[in-house]
C-alpha cells in the first residue's frame, strides 16, 4: 500500500503554517514535517480592512516555497488543504486574495470561520492527547485560543461540550483598535483588562460554580510562550506553571517587540502582539484556579488532519458528532423547546434519511445537519408561535453550535425555515443566496423534515419507528402503531406535497397494527 | 585570562613544523608538513594579518577577548614569523640535502651541467618562450598588476646601447672620479616584472641517466635563459618575489540582489585587494632592485620579508606526492570498507544507525547512498549541504543524475567557503542547469553544517534517511581528515533534519529542536547551558567531566564558562588541534588538561562529551567553539543516540587522550610542549584507530571464511 500523505496550510493572522502528515496503519496522523513563516496579515486587515499588495505578494512567495517542499514528498495538490482563518477570512479582498493564490500557486483556499475553528481546536486537543484522551471525561476542561484577530473558547463538562464562543477580541486587532482610536499611545495593562472584562464575565458565567480542572491554551502565541518556560511531558503537549505564565505575560507586555525578539529569539512577526495575547490569557484566567496550563504543540491544522484522515475511527467520529448534537440540544433547551417532540422528529428524520439514501444521495455530514435541524426546528416558538419557522431560522443562524460553521448554520437555518408553510421561492433572499448545491440540499432535507414533523403532529410521540417501501412511483411509509393517527395523516397530506415535488414520488402512510407487522 | 588568538595559531603551525623536524619520519612526509606550514602562513596573512591591518587602518582600537591593539598584535606576529621562516629554511635545506642522498636532487643554478643546459634550452625555446610575458615598468604608467601568491621574477635592465655608452662613460668616469653617480645610473635602468604562469610546474624534471632524478625550479630554469626575453638589454640584477593580498572583501549581501553576481565581483576584486606581505628571495647585492620594487609596490616595509631560500614552500607539496621510493613515505593505510558494497544500504540504515570514521573507514558508503538514491525510483527527493567539494566529485555527479531522473534535488551551496569560491560557483551552476534547486547560502551566515536528507517512499510509508557528519562531503579530503558521520532513519533525527533544511532553505523560520541543535540560533546557548549544568553538578559534589575534541577553542563566553566550571571542580579535558585561547594556568589547581594531536591525518572531528554522575551526553558537531562558528555560521551539533555508538565515541576519546607520541600538551604557562611516552607504553592515536579498523576487517574476513559452507566427505 502506498503511504497516505496529507498537508494542511493555514493562513492565519500572523503566520502561514504548513504541516505534512502521514497516516500510520491505525489511521493516526503523524506530523512528519512542518514549516512556518510569519506574515502580518492581521495587521493589514485590522487597519485597512484588506490584505495589502505587499503582504499578498509575500504570501504568494511563501506558498510557492511550500509547493516546492510538498514536491519533495511527492504530494499532489488534491491532498493539500489550504485554509484561511481569522484575519484572512475577514479581509474585504479575500476573494481576490484566493483568486490570485489559485492562479499563481495552484492552491485553492477555503475560508473557515470561528465556529469551525472551534471544532478544529477540539480535534487538535484530541490529537495532542492521543491515548490520554480519557482525561477529558473527568471534570471540566477549558479550551481557549487568543490569536491575532479572535478568541475562541470551549468549555467541556466531563468531556461533553458545554458551551462554545467565538469572540472578536484578538491581540493585533486590539492593538490596532487602540492605535486608531488614540494614536500611538501605549496601552496600559489595566485598559486591556477593562477591555476584555466582558469576555471574562462570559467565560466565568459558563464556568460559574464549576471547578475548572484543566486549561488548554492553543495558538501560536501560547505555543511560543510555552516553549520558553514550559516543560514537555508528552511529545505533543507542554506543561506550564500558571504563576510562571503570569510572570512572563507581565514581562513581555512591557517589552517592545524588538526586545522580545532579541531576548527570546522569537520571530519578529510573532513578537508583535505576543505581550497583548499573553496578558489577555492572564486576565481571562484570573479567577480560574488551575496550577498548570497545558499547551498543545499542535493547532487547528492538526485538527483538520485528524478530521480528514482516511478510515477515521468511527468511534471518535461518533463521539464528535454527539458533541455537536449535545451542543444543539443545549441551544434548544435555552429556547425552551419540546425535547420529546424534537427527539422523535430527529429520530424519524434519520430513519427516513437512512432508508432513502439511494434517492437523495446525501453525505453523512449532511445527515448530521439534518439531525440538528430536526432538533431545532421548533425553537422559533420561543419568540412567537406564529411564523416560528422564520424566528427559528434567525435564532439558528445567530447562535453558536459547537462543531458547526456559519455556513452549516445557514443551511440548518434554511431547513428550519422550510419545515412548514411556504416552500422556497425566488424572492426568499436567505434561500437564493445559497449555492445551487446547498439549495438542493436544503430542499431535500426540508422535504424529509416535513414528513418527520407531520408524523408527530400531535406532539405525543405515537409514531417512533417507520419502515419504507419504495414502489415505482410511491414511497410507502409503514408505521407500526395502534393509535389514532388522524392528525398525522392530515398533516402529512399537507406537508408531504413538498416531498412529492422534490423526490417525484407520491406518499402513502400505511398503518399496521402492532403484532401484525410481519 | 586568554591566550592571544593569533599567537596561539602560530603555535599550532609550529607544532606542524615540529613534525617536519622529526628525523624519524619519512623524508617526503616531513617535506609535506613543511609545505603545509607555508601554505598555512599564506592563508594566515591573507586572512588574519589582513584583518589586523584593516583594524589598524580603522582606528587601531583594542579588540578581541585579549583587548590588545592590532598594531601590538601585528608586531608580535611579525617577530615570530621571522623566526619561523628561518626555522623553515633550516629544515628545508636539511631535507633537500637528505633527498639528494635518496636520489632526488634539486639543482641550483650553478649546478646545471652543460648537457643539462642544452636540454633545458630546447624546453625553454619550445615551451616557455611564448608563454612568458615580461612587462617593463614605465615611469608615469601604473605598476603592472601582480596577483597574490604568484611567483614573480624582477629584473633590473640596462639597454645595450646605454651599456656600451655607460661603460664608455664608466671608463671615462673611472678616469675622472672613479665613481658613477647613482642618479644617472638609475634613470637609465629599467625594471621588468615577469609573472611565472601558475599553470607551469614549479619543478621541472631533467632527463637523467643515472639513478638520481634531477629537478630544477621553474624560476631558475627561466633565469638560465632570461636574457633572451629582453632583447637589446642586459640584465644587471634579478630577484624573485611573491605578493600576498587581503582575501576578505566584504560583500554587501543585503544590497547585492544577485548573490552569484556579487560573488563574481569579489573574485575580481580579490585580485586587486590590499597587499599584506611581500616575500623576496634575492642574490646578494640586489639592494637597489629591492628598493625599487618596494617603492613601486608601495608596500609597508614592516611586511617585506627577505627569505633565505626558494619562495613558496607550499609548492613542495607537489614534489612530496610524486612517486618516489615508498620508504620516503608513510606506509599506506587503505580505508576499510565497513559497509560491503553488496549490503543493501536502505535495509541496513532502517534497522539501526551506522557510524563511520573516515579516513580509517571508507567514505564511499556516503557516495554510494547518493548514487543509489539517484537511481532508486522510490526516492522522491534529496537535500544536502555542500561546503567544499571537488568539481568532478562523484557527489555532484550523483546529484546531477538524481535531478535528471526527476527527483527533487535541493542543494545548499556555500559559495563563501574561502578560497574555493571560484570552483564552487562552477559546479553550482552545473547543478542548476540540470534542474536542481540550488540555494546560494544564507545571507550573512556561512553554512558550515554537513547534512543530507533523502526522502523515500516505502511499503509502509514515507521514510527519510539522513547522514550527519563532522566533515565536508568531499571525497578527497575524506581520505585525509578524520571525521565522524552517522547514517540514520530514526525519527528523532529525520524530523529535525527536515526542520533544519526547512529553515536554511527559506521554507520556514527556525523551530525548536532537541536532537539537532543549530547555530547560530541555539547551539551556543545549549553549550553554555550544558557547561553551566555541569558546573552546578560539581558544586553539588557530583563528579562531573567535560571532554571535547575540536579544531579550535576561541569563544570568549564558552571559555569563561569553562573557567567557572573548572573552578567548581569539573574535570576539563580538551583536544584542540589549532587555536586555543583558553589558558590552563588561569584557574589555579583546577583540572584542565589540553592536548593537541598533529599526525598524518588532519584531526577534524568535533566530539563533545558531558558527564555528570550517571548522566552522559555525547554530541558530534560541525562547529568549533569559536565565535565565528557559533554566531556567524550555520552549524549543527547532534546528539548521538544509539548506545553502541556512544560507547565507540567514548572509546575514541579515551584513545585520543592517551596519545603520547603525536601529542602536545598546553601547560599552565600557556606554552605547548611535546609529550613523550616517558617509560610508558607509547600510544599513537591515529595508529590505534587504523589498527582497530584493520582488526575489524580481519575479523569480518575470518567470519566470512567460517561462513563458507565447506563440503567434506564425512
Amino acid at each position: 500500500m502506498s503511504p497516505v500523505l496529507k498537508a494542511v496550510i493555514n493562513c492565519g493572522s500572523s503566520s502561514i503554517r504548513m504541516i505534512i502528515c502521514e497516516f500510520d496503519s491505525d489511521g493516526r496522523p503523524q506530523v512528519i514535517d512542518q514549516a512556518i513563516q510569519y506574515l502580518p496579515m492581521g495587521r493589514d486587515v485590522f487597519t485597512t480592512g484588506q490584505i495589502s499588495n505587499k503582504t499578498m505578494t509575500r504570501a504568494m512567495e511563501i506558498l510557492k516555497l511550500y509547493r516546492e517542499l510538498l514536491n519533495g514528498y511527492g504530494i499532489d495538490l488534491k491532498d493539500v488543504e489550504v485554509i484561511g482563518t481569522a484575519a484572512v477570512r475577514e479581509a474585504t479582498n479575500r476573494e481576490n486574495f484566493a483568486d490570485r493564490i489559485e492562479i499563481r500557486t495552484g492552491f485553492s483556499i477555503r475560508f473557515i470561520d470561528g465556529l469551525e475553528e472551534n471544532r478544529l481546536s477540539y480535534m487538535a486537543i484530541l490529537y495532542a492527547l492521543g491515548s490520554d484522551v480519557g482525561m477529558l471525561s473527568k471534570g471540566n476542561t477549558l479550551i481557549m485560543e487568543v490569536s491575532g484577530g479572535a478568541t475562541e473558547v470551549i468549555l467541556l463538562r466531563k468531556g461533553i461540550i458545554g458551551s462554545v464562543h467565538s469572540l472578536s477580541f484578538g491581540a493585533i486587532r486590539f492593538q490596532e483598535m487602540f492605535r486608531q482610536k488614540k494614536g500611538f499611545v501605549e496601552v496600559k495593562s489595566h485598559e486591556l483588562e477593562q477591555n476584555i472584562s466582558s469576555l471574562r464575565e462570559l467565560i466565568h458565567e459558563d464556568c460559574k460554580s464549576r471547578n475548572i480542572n484543566r486549561v488548554f491554551l492553543l495558538g501560536n502565541y501560547a505555543r511560543i510562550a510555552a516553549e520558553m518556560i514550559g516543560k514537555t511531558t508528552n511529545p505533543k503537549l507542554i506543561e506550564v506553571n500558571h504563576e510562571a505564565w503570569n510572570r512572563l505575560a507581565e514581562e513581555l507586555y512591557h517589552l517592545p517587540p524588538e526586545e522580545i525578539v532579541k531576548r527570546y529569539g522569537v520571530a519578529a512577526a510573532a513578537a508583535d502582539g505576543m505581550g497583548t495575547a499573553l496578558l489577555a490569557y492572564r486576565y481571562l484566567l484570573k479567577e480560574i484556579d488551575c496550577e498548570t496550563i497545558l499547551v498543545p504543540k499542535v493547532g487547528i491544522s492538526e485538527g483538520l488532519v485528524m478530521e480528514s484522515r482516511p478510515g477515521i475511527d468511527p468511534d471518535v467520529q461518533a463521539k464528535f458528532w454527539n458533541q455537536v448534537k449535545n451542543s444543539a440540544i443545549a441551544l434548544g433547551k435555552k429556547y425552551d423547546f419540546d425535547l420529546e417532540h424534537a427527539r422523535v422528529v430527529a429520530s424519524l428524520s434519520m430513519q427516513l434519511f437512512d432508508q432513502l439514501v439511494h434517492e437523495h444521495r446525501m453525505t453523512k455530514r449532511q445527515r448530521l445537519l439534518l439531525e440538528i435541524a430536526a432538533f431545532l426546528h421548533d425553537i422559533g416558538t420561543y419568540v412567537k408561535p406564529s411564523a416560528h419557522h422564520k424566528h427559528g431560522q434567525y435564532l439558528v443562524e445567530n447562535s453558536e453550535i459547537f462543531g458547526l460553521g456559519s455556513h452549516d448554520l445557514k443551511v440548518i437555518g434554511n431547513v428550519v425555515r422550510y419545515h412548514r408553510k411556504s416552500t422556497p421561492q425566488n424572492t426568499h433572499l436567505g434561500f437564493v443566496s445559497l449555492s445551487r448545491e446547498d439549495r438542493l440540499t436544503v430542499m431535500k432535507m426540508a422535504a424529509i423534515l416535513r414528513i418527520a414533523d407531520a408524523l408527530d403532529r400531535s406532539h405525543s410521540q405515537k409514531v417512533k419507528e417507520l419502515k419504507i417501501n419504495i414502489t415505482e412511483d410511491t414511497v410507502e411509509l409503514l408505521v407500526n402503531c395502534d393509535e389514532d393517527l388522524g392528525a398525522e395523516k392530515l398533516s402529512l397530506s399537507d406537508k408531504g406535497t413538498f416531498f412529492e415535488d422534490v423526490f417525484g414520488y407520491s406518499l402513502k402512510l400505511i398503518q399496521t397494527k402492532k403484532g401484525a407487522s410481519n | 585570562m586568554f591566550l592571544n588568538r593569533e599567537l596561539s595559531w602560530i603555535e599550532f603551525n609550529r607544532r606542524v613544523l615540529n613534525e617536519a623536524k622529526r628525523i624519524e619520519l619519512p623524508l617526503l612526509e616531513r617535506l609535506k608538513f613543511l609545505a603545509i606550514t607555508a601554505s598555512n602562513f599564506d592563508e594566515f596573512f591573507m586572512v588574519r594579518v589582513a584583518s589586523l591591518r584593516r583594524a589598524m587602518r580603522s582606528g587601531n582600537l583594542p579588540y578581541g577577548p585579549t583587548r590588545e591593539r592590532p598594531s601590538e598584535q601585528l608586531e608580535e606576529i611579525l617577530k615570530r614569523y621571522v623566526d619561523f621562516v628561518s626555522e623553515q629554511y633550516t629544515i628545508h635545506d636539511e631535507i633537500i640535502e637528505r633527498l639528494h642522498d635518496h636520489g632526488i636532487r634539486i639543482l641550483n643554478l650553478n649546478e646545471v651541467t652543460q648537457a643539462q643546459k642544452q636540454e633545458l634550452e630546447s624546453f625553454f625555446e619550445n615551451e616557455l618562450f611564448n608563454v612568458l610575458a615580461p612587462v617593463k615598468v614605465e615611469s608615469k604608467r601604473p605598476f603592472p598588476f601582480t596577483a597574490g601568491l604568484r611567483l614573480n621574477l624582477a629584473f633590473l635592465l640596462q639597454s645595450l646601447e646605454q651599456a656600451t655608452e655607460s661603460s664608455a662613460k664608466v671608463d671615462q668616469a673611472a678616469i675622472d672620479s672613479s665613481t658613477v653617480s647613482d642618479e644617472a645610473k638609475n634613470e637609465d635602468l629599467k625594471l621588468a616584472i615577469l609573472e611565472i604562469p601558475s599553470y607551469l610546474p614549479r619543478f621541472y624534471e631533467i632527463n637523467s641517466f643515472g639513478k638520481t632524478r634531477n629537478f630544477i625550479r621553474m624560476e631558475d630554469l627561466i633565469l638560465l635563459f632570461s636574457e633572451r626575453l629582453f632583447e637589446g638589454y642586459k640584465i644587471l640584477k634579478h630577484l624573485s618575489f611573491r605578493l600576498t593580498r587581503d582575501a576578505d572583501i566584504p560583500v554587501d549581501e543585503e544590497k547585492e540582489e544577485d548573490f552569484v553576481e556579487a560573488m563574481n565581483k569579489i573574485l575580481m576584486n580579490r585580485r586587486h585587494s590590499h597587499r599584506v606581505r611581500l616575500e623576496i628571495n634575492s642574490p646578494p647585492q640586489a639592494d637597489d632592485l629591492i628598493e625599487r620594487l618596494i617603492q613601486e609596490l608601495e608596500i609597508d616595509r614592516r611586511v617585506v620579508f627577505h627569505i633565505p631560500g626558494p619562495l613558496s614552500l607550499r609548492d613542495y607539496f607537489w614534489l612530496a606526492t610524486q612517486d618516489f621510493s615508498p620508504e620516503l613515505c608513510f606506509e599506506s593505510w587503505e580505508p576499510v570498507l565497513t559497509i560491503p558494497d553488496t549490503q543493501n544500504l536502505w535495509d541496513l540504515i532502517r534497522e539501526k544507525d551506522v557510524l563511520i570514521f573516515p579516513p580509517y573507514h571508507s567514505f564511499s558508503p556516503v557516495v554510494r547512498l547518493l548514487q543509489e538514491a539517484a537511481n532508486d525510483p522510490n526516492v522522491l527527493s534529496i537535500r544536502m549541504t555542500l561546503y567544499r567539494t571537488g568539481g568532478d566529485s562523484p557527489i555532484v555527479q550523483a546529484l546531477v543524475r538524481a535531478a535528471e531522473n526527476g527527483k527533487q534535488v535541493l542543494v545548499l551551496v556555500e559559495l563563501k567557503a574561502r578560497f574555493d569560491e571560484e570552483q564552487n560557483l562552477g559546479w553550482a551552476q552545473t547543478l542548476e542547469k540540470v534542474g536542481c534547486i540550488v540555494i546560494y547560502g544564507v545571507a550573512n551566515l556561512k553554512v558550515h553544517a554537513k547534512a543530507m536528507l533523502i526522502v523515500r517512499r516505502e511499503e509502509d510509508g514515507i521514510r527519510r534517511y539522513v547522514h550527519l557528519g563532522t566533515g565536508n562531503y568531499h571525497v578527497k579530503t575524506s581520505r585525509l581528515y578524520t571525521d565522524l558521520g552517522i547514517f540514520s532513519s530514526r525519527n528523532e533525527y529525520t524530523y529535525e533534519v527536515a526542520q533544519f533544511f526547512n529553515s536554511i532553505t527559506g521554507y520556514s523560520v527556525v523551530q525548536l529542536s532537541h536532537y539537532i541543535i543549530m547555530a547560530p540560533h541555539h547551539l551556543k546557548k545549549k553549550l553554555l547551558s550544558l557547561i553551566e549544568w555541569q558546573t552546578n553538578q560539581a558544586k553539588a559534589g557530583i563528579p562531573s567531566r567535560i571532554r571535547a575534541k575540536m579544531n579550535a577553542l576561541a569563544d570568549e563566553d564558552i571559555i569563561k564558562a569553562l573557567y567557572r566550571a573548572a573552578e567548581a571542580g569539573v574535570k576539563i579535558e580538551l583536544n584542540v588541534r589549532g587555536i586555543c585561547m583558553l589558558n590552563p594556568g588561569y584557574v589555579p589547581n583546577a583540572h584542565i588538561h589540553i592536548i593537541s594531536i598533529i599526525d598524518r591525518f588532519l584531526e577534524h572531528a568535533r566530539i563533545f562529551f558531558f558527564e555528570s554522575g550517571e548522566r552522559q551526553e555525547v554530541f558530534l558537531a560541525s562547529a568549533d567553539w569559536m565565535y565565528r562558528n557559533l554566531e556567524r555560521r550555520v552549524e549543527l551539533m547532534f546528539s548521538v543516540i544509539q548506545e553502541d555508538h556512544r560507547q565507540t565515541i567514548l572509546h575514541i576519546l579515551d584513545v585520543i587522550f592517551s596519545d603520547n607520541v603525536n601529542s602536545h600538551l598546553l601547560n599552565t604557562k600557556g606554552e605547548w610542549e611535546r609529550l613523550h611516552p616517558q617509560g610508558q607504553k607509547p600510544v599513537r592515536a591515529q595508529w590505534v584507530f587504523h589498527e582497530e579498523a584493520e582488526m575489524w576487517k580481519k575479523r569480518q574476513n575470518e567470519k566470512r571464511d567460517e561462513d563458507l559452507g565447506v563440503r567434506r566427505k564425512s
